[in-house]
Order: structure tokens, then sequence, then C-alpha cells
């Protein structure tokens, strides 16, 4: 599994132009900041940046913001097109097919990609952590918190959580990309349609609560509620300010009636249930799949 | 007795539904002996490609089955690993260099070796180009490291579906010698798509003419062509001559020449009924019908 682990590395990696614009554009930015920031402090004495530094902790913890608004959502996708369709589009999948067993090369694609989204986003916390600290220096201002066991060990947990509920909807718009990549076998295809289901999904589940109050159809609720944008939304919501996703509350409230509590469990629980489904559905459809080209 | 590299089964595809169902493969079985140069031979069309796909496991059959040394491949994907193909026309990551692709395949099979990697790349001669990116390699270029891909893993059996696209004649040459020497020294069962006649006639020990999805003629070459030969007799008396041979052998007459179904071995048992019956017999001619002919004899393409 280590080879093809590997092999998987390789393919894409090597496609540098798609990478390049697609993951290190993101680490390279970050240091473009950094030595932006460093070059400003020497040259302008007070240089905004010193105005309100930013805390370490806060810099390091957002950074796993970006993959999953929707503008990263775009980079990922077009990567994760590139990623299934081009085996269809390069006619490679005629070469790997014989090698090994079709659901084993469909996972190392997902466990690729996971692994090189979230070296890229550890690398550009890395690099905007420790550059604020630098530009810090430079300007000769107080770059905290200051380091206690405390302050580690409630960085380590955000951080963690943040980079998790990253790392899911990473998962999730790979496996929409990936879907839609696998169906029109075009790379072109697997972007056009994976960027239309991210842009409709969010959408329809926050237009589901006020369709199913206005039509009087409860069972929408239930289906709203089981939606990734949601529960997502409601893991996210537990782990920064410990309470459920307030998004649609007022939906209920207008109604008279109580929001939505699921517990962080039930939203984890869900959001695994949409990935082992979305993968279980890609491999199925793999397995049926003719390769013609 | 040893088990056939590849067998197939009433092995059928149907593409589309409805009004819109092609048969591309039409229940075929055929057993391929290990150890040989096998050529599998049609016209554009008949279905070869799709069942050289789903020997593969590339494309599910809507029938029967196929099997590699005794083993469906759908059932028992892992047999694969005892093959390696070239299937219509090398692809590869053109973004990675020659070397590089070889790796990528090589790891995926779980077979990497970077000496043997050299090894390969020296022996289909590209050994000095292989550190550059593949978008740069020509048609030819592609299909040597199309051969070097079918060869990493070692295969016992080698499928090769047109290999020849792409190169210049040396390198015809040089590729048909290459697979002679896969049968001959190296021991290997070789399954040869092409639809260069000559090249197979040349190469290959056995061949199975496929048309419109169905085999129409299996054997070894030498003896399909056996019964394809014919004489052509210079005589005096063509009407009398054709009444003596007309009872043992199918006999036509154009211009000057008679033209009888016959084989070399017949000649002389022919030639003592002419002469028994005072027919004057002024040159014969022995003529062997190619591949070729006989490729457009049995799949009704010679107009």
């Amino acid at each position: 599994m280590l080879n093809l682990y590997r092999a998987e590395l390789l393919k894409i990696v090597g496609n540098r132009w798609v990478t390049g614009f697609t993951l290190w554009l993101f680490p390279v930015g970050a240091l473009g900041i950094v030595l932006f920031g460093a070059l400003m402090t020497l040259v302008i004495d007070d240089f905004s940046f010193f105005l309100e530094p930013p805390l370490w902790t806060t810099t390091m913890v957002n950074v796993w913001s970006f993959p999953t608004n929707i503008l990263g959502q775009m980079f990922l996708i077009g990567l994760t097109a590139v990623t299934f369709a081009g085996e269809y589009q390069w006619g490679t999948w005629k070469n790997i097919i014989p090698r090994r067993r079709r659901a084993a090369l469909i996972l190392v694609k997902f466990l690729a990609l996971g692994t090189l989204v979230l070296f890229t986003f550890v690398l550009m916390s890395l690099i905007l952590g420790l550059g604020y600290g630098l530009i810090a220096k430079i300007g000769g201002v107080p770059y905290g918190p200051a380091v206690t066991r405390t302050t580690l060990s409630d960085f380590v947990r955000d951080y963690g959580f943040q980079a998790f509920v990253t790392f899911l909807t990473v998962l999730i718009t790979a496996i929409y990309a990936a879907f839609a990549a696998m169906l029109t076998r075009s790379i072109l295809g697997g972007v056009m349609v994976g960027l239309g289901i991210v842009v409709v999904e969010p959408i329809s589940t926050f237009l589901l609560a006020p369709v199913a109050f206005h039509f009087d159809w409860t069972f929408l609720l239930t289906f709203m509620r089981l939606t990734p944008t949601y529960n997502i939304g409601n893991v996210t919501s537990w782990v920064l300010q410990d309470m459920p996703n307030p998004t649609i509350a007022f939906y209920y409230e207008a109604q008279g009636l109580p929001p939505p509590a699921d517990s962080l469990g039930f939203s984890l629980l869900v959001l695994t249930g949409w990935v082992v489904l979305g993968i279980g559905l890609i491999l199925w459809l793999f397995q049926r799949q003719d390769i013609n080209s | 007795m040893e088990q056939p590299a590849i067998q197939l089964n009433n092995l059928r595809k149907t593409f589309g539904r409805r009004k819109r169902k092609v048969e591309a493969v039409r229940g075929i079985d055929l057993a391929v002996p290990a150890g040989l140069v096998y050529g599998f031979l049609g016209p554009n069309g008949a279905g070869k490609s799709t069942t050289i796909r789903m020997i593969m496991d590339l494309i599910r059959p809507s029938g029967g089955e196929a099997l590699v040394y005794g083993r469906n491949v759908q059932k028992d994907h892992a047999i694969l690993q005892r093959v390696g193909a070239l299937v219509e026309g090398a692809a590869f990551y053109n973004f990675l260099t020659g070397r590089r692709n070889l790796e990528v395949l090589a790891r995926t099979g779980n077979a990497y070796d970077a000496q043997r990697i050299q090894t390969l790349l020296e022996q289909v001669g590209l050994a000095d180009k292989a550190d550059r990116q593949v978008k740069g390699y020509s048609t030819g270029m592609k299909q040597r490291l199309g051969l070097a891909a079918a060869l990493l893993n070692d295969p016992d059996l080698v499928i090769l579906d047109e290999p020849t696209n792409g190169l210049d004649p040396a390198g015809i040459q040089e590729m048909r010698g290459f697979i002679r020497d896969l049968a001959d020294e190296r021991g290997k069962t070789v399954f040869l798509s092409s639809h260069l006649l000559g090249e197979v006639e040349q190469v290959c020990d056995r061949v199975a003419i496929i048309n419109q999805g169905e085999i129409v003629s299996e054997g070894r070459v030498a003896e399909l062509l056996a019964g394809q030969s014919s004489l052509l007799l210079d005589v005096d008396e063509a009407e009398r001559a054709t009444a003596v041979l007309q009872p043992h052998w199918s006999v036509s007459v154009n211009g000057k020449w008679l033209t009888v179904t016959a084989g070399r071995t017949e000649t002389p048992e022919l030639v003592q009924m002419l002469v028994a019956q005072n027919v004057a017999i002024y040159e014969i001619r022995y003529q062997q019908q190619s591949l070729e002919q006989f490729f457009l004899d049995v799949t009704g393409e010679n107009g």
C-alpha cells in the first residue's frame, strides 16, 4: 500500500502546474506576505501591522478556514478533478487498473489528496505563525500570547479540531468533485459539476427550513439536519463556541419552535456517514465502469 | 496438460441499450497455448480491442468469461500480475519523465526496482531519453516506453495491441525480433494484435481472425495457408487437362494458365495424371496464398 501511495503522490506532485496553482499557491502566498511584511517593517517606521499585531495562536488556527471557504473549495475541486478525471482524459487507467484492485486505486487517491491538503495548510500555518513572529521581532513589538502549558494545550486542541473539521470538509468536497469527474470523465466536467454541487448544496440546505415551514413539510427539516453543510457548521460551532449551530435558529424561532440542538457526536456521525456513503458510491460506480479509452 | 495462457469461453460484450445496442463481441471461444506468439487479427471495429480490454479487466463482459492461466480475471484480479500489456497505443503522464512514468507504474503494481527500470529502458533504446518529459516523446518513443511498461513486472503473458504503431521500418524490424525473443529466449507467451499482416505472418506461430465480433478462423499460420495454396499450369490442351484434374481438385482457367487448388506436395501426382493422358506441360508454378489474402477472404473484405 505504501508503494501505491507513493505512486499517487508522484503523479499529483509531478503535475507541477496543477499543484502549483491549487496547493503550493497557499504556502508560497503566505511566504510572500511574510517577506512583504518584513520588508515594509524595515522601510516604514509605523507599519500598520504593529497597531494590532495578531496572536500566533489565532493566526495559525485561522489558516484552516482557507480550504473551507468557496474560493478554497474551488482550488480543491480543480485538484480533485484533475486527479480523478485526468486518468480518463490521459488514457492512463488502462495502465494502472490491471496492476491493482480498483477499490485500492480510488481509496489511495483520497488518501493522497487528504494528506497533501493537510501538509499544505500545516506548512502555511507554520510560515504565517513563525513569519509574523519574525516581523514582530524586526519591529520590536511583542508577539503573544506567551507560551505557557495552558496556552499550548488550548492551542493544540483548537488547532487539532479546526484541522479535523477542515479535513472533513475537504474530504466531502473532494467526494463531490471526484464523483462529478468520474461521471463526466473529463477534467472540465468534473470542475463544473463539482462547483455546481458545492454552491447548490449549502444554498439548498438553508432554503430547506423556510420551504418546510411555508408548506408545512416538516420532513424537510430532517433532511436539512442530515446535510453536510449543516453538520459541518454544527461541528465548527461546537468546537469554537461550545454550542449548537445557530445559523438556522431564527427560522425556528420565527415559528415559535425550539431550534435544533444536535450534539457534536450526532454531526460527526452524520459526516462520517456522508464520507462513507460518498466514497462507497464512487467505488461502486468505478467498479462497474468500462474503461474504453 | 499445460494451462492455456488465455482462455475465452463464450465471451460477449454489448454496448448501449435497445436501439443503440451494439454487439462488439459475440460469444467467442479461444484458447491461447502458453509459450507461443499468438496473433489476433481483425479489421477495424472487429472487436479486437474490446476483447483485449476484457482480458485485462478494463471492460466487464456481458456474458461468458475470460480466463488467464485458468483463473477468471474478474473474480481473481491478482492473476493479472502475471500479465503485461500495451493496450491500444501507449498513454502516459505527459508531465512526468519516461523513467518516472515507469516508477509510478511499478509502484502501483508493488514491483518497484530501479535497476530493472534502467535495464528495460536500455532494452527498448530509451536510456538516454529517460529523464525527459514524455510530452516531448514521439509516437514511436511512447510505444517503446509502453513496451517497457508492459514488461515491468516480468510477466509470463505479454499482450501487445498494435505495438509497431508509430515505429519506423527499422524500429518495426527491431520490435519483431524483440517479440520473437520474448517467446523463444524468455519463454513468454505473446498475444499480439496487429493490422500489419505481413508482420504477423513473420512473427506469429498461431493466429485467430476476428470479424464482426466472431472468430472466423483459427490455427497455425502454416496450416491455415496450406489449404489455400494453388498450382498454375501452362499446358497444351487446357480443356482436356481440366477434364482430367477436375474430379480431384478445383480447377479454373485464366488465360493460358490453369489454376488448380492443390498443395505443393500434390504436384507429382498431378503431373503423373496429366502425362498419363498425354497432356503436354510447359510450366508449373507454385503459388502460396499470403496471410493477407487469406485474411481478406475470410473477413469478406475482398470485395
